[in-house]
């Protein structure tokens, strides 16, 4: 036995035997050593599953009953060859590992011969090949093969994500000149700096590898839109062009003509993308060099040429080229300006003033635009309520900004930088308010958000705007921190011919009341509307019916100067009581029809739909179908009202039919006569009114005496 | 014109002043793209992206026109031809901007309608319009 275990120490492998229950019954010196366990440590083979971790090829920990010694000890079978990965602590050894079952001569299993040879050495030999393989040994960039790997993944993300993936092939120029002037030492550290700038101004999940040479390649994965790959490109063209100190001399030569294909708009092919690029990178060289050229022509050219018009506005934006209009809002009890809202026009040097919506959509797509430009906006906003408040016009402004400036951490303090800059006094706030589009609003918007609560802190309100286009509900509006909502123009225009709009305008304006928030209307164009809103309760009215917005100057001289029109103390100081509401709606429904009837007489084309209404069918009409049923008798005056109504509408049906037979506009004795009529039954309205008025004081006098007879217990 | 129809360039369309006809390829490309795009993706999202890549086009290619005008002083040449060309630089954007507008109250413009309105634009105005200019820079360059 001795001269065996003897004999056994001196072998190359690590032999050990274990009997079925486990338990040593030898092993050799090298087994000791492969799994740093002393003999006397190795009473059974639980020693072993206790010290080491055993993972399969796949890298899966093995759990003790699928390790091989104690599988043959089941299943009786031998297993060969078997690579396992064992782990203790901070050592890893990798082994191959053969088990064989050993039988008695009564065919009874004795126990397990187990042979495992040490491969650790191999392993990390393997792993160093693996690396030759898959990298640029100077730059430590992935080579071609990887790059392979990472463009296929990139594209099945992209396919998976509905992304863009850009393809870069990128050629130095002027590389050539530096090998033959300052030799292939300085070459190889000017490319070594080359892929240390390209790793800088790539994000993260982007791949940069050098496919040998001069040659590069980037894939810029997950690109959302064509105009990021761009902003990366011309940032990549400035750092690879700066000047580099190679060997202490300084390097001003070096540029990079790039070649761009774009996944899914180019081919699906992995190989042809490159193939494209490199064509591309090619056209960049052909052209002149230091640029870069996307493999479609036609997509080039419009990404450059977006890309030039977003370098236009920031140049515009520096060089004062944008103002403010501005637009007032009255308020609806005292009829006085309380607040204007900041417009912002382009003063564009050639194409003259140009209309948010021309330029604003084009700016909110690019972050870094849309950050200066509101930034911009507030300072411009808070210079002009000094200057105003310097004349001794106090007047709230409001400004547009985009949510995503809530966003920032330095918001805040950019602000307070503003007002230290011009030496304006912090108190100016309370007359600054931001306004922030609805449908963006909610998730930037609430309680939580601790830059929103800053700016509360310093006095500057909020405003939602467009209200009922975006998708605020009751709980939002709850948790959101506003002071303001603003009605969309388009509910508020279409208030008076459509019921729908209308409840919209008048439930908006109870839940706001609800909430404590006060409400504007805006896009009010015509006096009716006005009317209409001061009617049901809208605290704040903005619109072509007050005001189109206007220069600062002018702006100036409205405030100081505006009287509303007369019609409004009228409206504001007959508080309605819903039989008056109703009252003045009715009237101002006709008026408005009136009003279009009239236009459309003096058109060309005149549109069919507002003559086809007979006067039971328009809004005047069946407001006055519910009067009659509501009471039980017809005063005269609403009888001879019924009547005129009636006689209107039969005789703007003739008049139609007339002039769409003549073809010809109406004539001043038509008109005249129209709006006689409709004169004639304004002053009826008036009656009835007074009316109401008497009825309602008979009412409050019967009321009162029957209060009186109960007193009296009569 | 049929709009089913791919606008493919040709030498008709051609103005003579390489800088203009550059940029009218890039708007038959946009056009042409924005047919494509449509027809497979009329979502809202799709329409405000073809009509904002519209937007900062015209102010682009706009510019570039505008500028040539001054700098050979077209209005001193032909006040009318100045004013109708600068009208119908105009009248585009609105156009774009109405349609933009249209998409945010809900009842957008069909596709068919859009790509109509900006072939029946872009063929007109080259023909009747930006090749007048183009002959008149071009005699003052020569």
């Amino acid at each position: 036995m001795n001269f065996n275990k003897n004999l056994l120490d001196f072998m190359q492998e690590s032999i050990q035997a274990w009997d079925t229950e486990g338990k040593k019954l030898f092993s050799n010196k090298k087994a000791n050593l492969l799994y740093e366990l002393s003999d006397e440590e190795i009473e059974s083979f639980d020693a072993i599953a206790s010290k080491w971790t055993f993972f399969d090829s796949r890298d899966n920990v093995l759990p003790s009953t699928e390790l091989p010694t104690i599988k043959v000890i089941q299943t009786k079978k031998p297993l060969v060859n078997v690579a396992l990965k064992m782990v203790s602590g901070e050592t890893t050894k990798w082994i191959v590992q053969s088990v064989n079952p050993i039988f008695d001569a009564n065919g009874e299993l004795e126990g397990v011969v187990s042979a495992d040879i040490d491969i650790t050495h191999l392993k990390s030999q393997e792993t160093k090949y693996k690396n030759i393989a898959n990298y640029d040994p100077l730059t430590k960039l992935p080579n071609r093969l990887l790059l392979s790997d990472r463009l296929s993944l990139a594209i099945s993300h992209a396919k998976r994500y509905e992304n863009t993936v850009a393809v870069c092939m990128i050629d130095l120029d002027g590389f050539k000149a530096i090998n033959d002037t300052l030799g292939h030492d300085a070459g190889d550290a000017l490319l070594i700096e080359v892929a240390k700038r390209m790793q800088k101004v790539v994000r993260g999940d982007d791949t940069v590898a050098r496919l040998g040479g001069d040659e590069f390649v980037i894939i810029l994965a997950d690109i959302a839109k064509t105009d990021e790959c761009a902003v990366t490109l011309y940032r990549l063209l400035n750092s690879l062009s700066s000047p580099y100190i190679i060997n202490e001399h300084e390097v001003k030569t070096i540029s990079a003509s790039i070649g761009v294909s774009l996944y899914p708009d180019d081919k699906v092919d992995p190989d042809i993308l490159l193939r494209h690029a490199d064509v591309a990178m090619y056209k960049a060289k052909n052209s002149g060099k230091n640029r870069f050229c996307f493999f479609d022509i036609a997509s080039d050219q419009k990404i450059k040429a977006n890309f030039k018009t977003l370098g236009k506005i920031k140049k515009a934006i520096v060089q004062g080229e944008f103002c403010f209009y501005y637009q007032p809002k009255i308020n609806s009890a005292t009829g006085k300006v309380i607040e204007v809202e900041a417009l912002a026009r382009w003063k564009h040097p050639l194409l003259g003033v140009l209309s948010p919506d021309e330029f604003l959509p084009l700016i909110e797509n690019d972050n870094e635009l849309s950050n200066d430009f509101d930034e911009w906006a507030i300072k411009e906003g808070i210079l002009q309520l000094d200057a105003w408040q310097k004349e001794g016009i106090f007047i709230k402004i409001c400004v547009n900004i985009s949510p995503k400036q809530l966003k920032q951490e330095n918001f805040v303090s950019k602000i307070k930088q503003i007002l230290l800059e011009n030496s304006i006094d912090r108190e100016l706030l309370s007359y600054l308010e931001f306004e922030i589009l609805e449908t963006a609003a909610v998730e930037h918007l609430s309680n939580s958000n601790h830059v929103i609560q800053e700016c509360e802190e310093l006095g500057i309100s909020f405003a939602l705007d467009d209200f009922g286009t975006g998708h605020s509900s009751l709980m939002h509006l709850k948790e959101l921190v506003i002071d303001t909502i603003k009605i969309d123009k388009s509910f508020v225009m279409g208030m008076l011919d459509c019921s729908e709009n209308m409840a919209i305008v008048q439930a908006v304006i109870g839940l706001a009341s609800a909430f404590d928030i006060a409400v504007t209307a805006e896009g009010a164009e015509h006096i009716e509307q006005v009317l209409s809103l001061i009617e049901i309760g809208c605290d704040e009215i903005q619109g072509y019916a007050i005001a189109r917005p206007m220069p600062r100057d002018e702006m100036k001289d409205f405030i100081l100067k505006f009287t509303p029109d007369p019609r409004w103390k009228l409206a504001s100081q007959t508080l309605p009581s819903k039989t008056d509401f109703e009252l003045l709606l009715a009237e101002t429904n006709h008026k408005y029809w009136i009003e279009v009837v009239m236009n459309e007489f003096s058109k060309d084309d005149m549109n069919e739909k507002f003559f086809q209404t007979t006067h039971k069918e328009c809004k005047f009409g069946r407001w006055f179908e519910k009067i009659k049923n509501q009471n039980n008798f017809i005063t005269p005056n609403l009888k001879n009202l019924d009547l005129i109504h009636q006689q209107e509408h039969e005789k703007v049906h003739r008049l139609y039919e007339v002039l769409k037979k003549e073809k010809r506009a109406i004539n001043s004795d038509e008109k005249k006569e129209i709006l006689q009529m409709s004169g004639a039954l304004m002053t009826l309205l008036g009656k009835i009114k007074k009316e109401y008025e008497q009825e309602k004081k008979h009412i409050s006098l019967a009321n009162k005496i029957l209060e009186k007879r109960k007193y009296h217990g009569q | 014109m049929d709009n089913s129809e791919k606008i493919v360039w040709n030498s008709d369309y051609d103005t003579g002043v390489e800088e203009m006809d550059e940029q009218h390829r890039i708007l038959v490309n946009t056009i042409n793209e924005a047919r494509e795009k449509l027809s497979k993706d009329a979502s809202l999202e799709a329409l405000e992206n073809i009509t904002r890549d519209l937007l900062s086009y015209a102010l682009y290619h706009f510019e570039t026109e505008e500028e040539m005008m001054q700098e050979h002083d077209y209005k001193a040449y032909s006040q009318e031809e100045y004013e109708t060309h600068m009208k119908q630089h105009r009248d585009f954007s609105a156009q774009v901007v109405a349609v933009r507008e249209s998409i945010k109250l809900g009842n957008p413009i069909t596709k068919e309608d859009l790509i109509e309105f900006l072939m029946s634009w872009l063929i007109n105005h080259i023909n009747n319009t930006d090749k007048k200019l183009a002959r008149f820079v071009n005699s003052r360059i020569k």
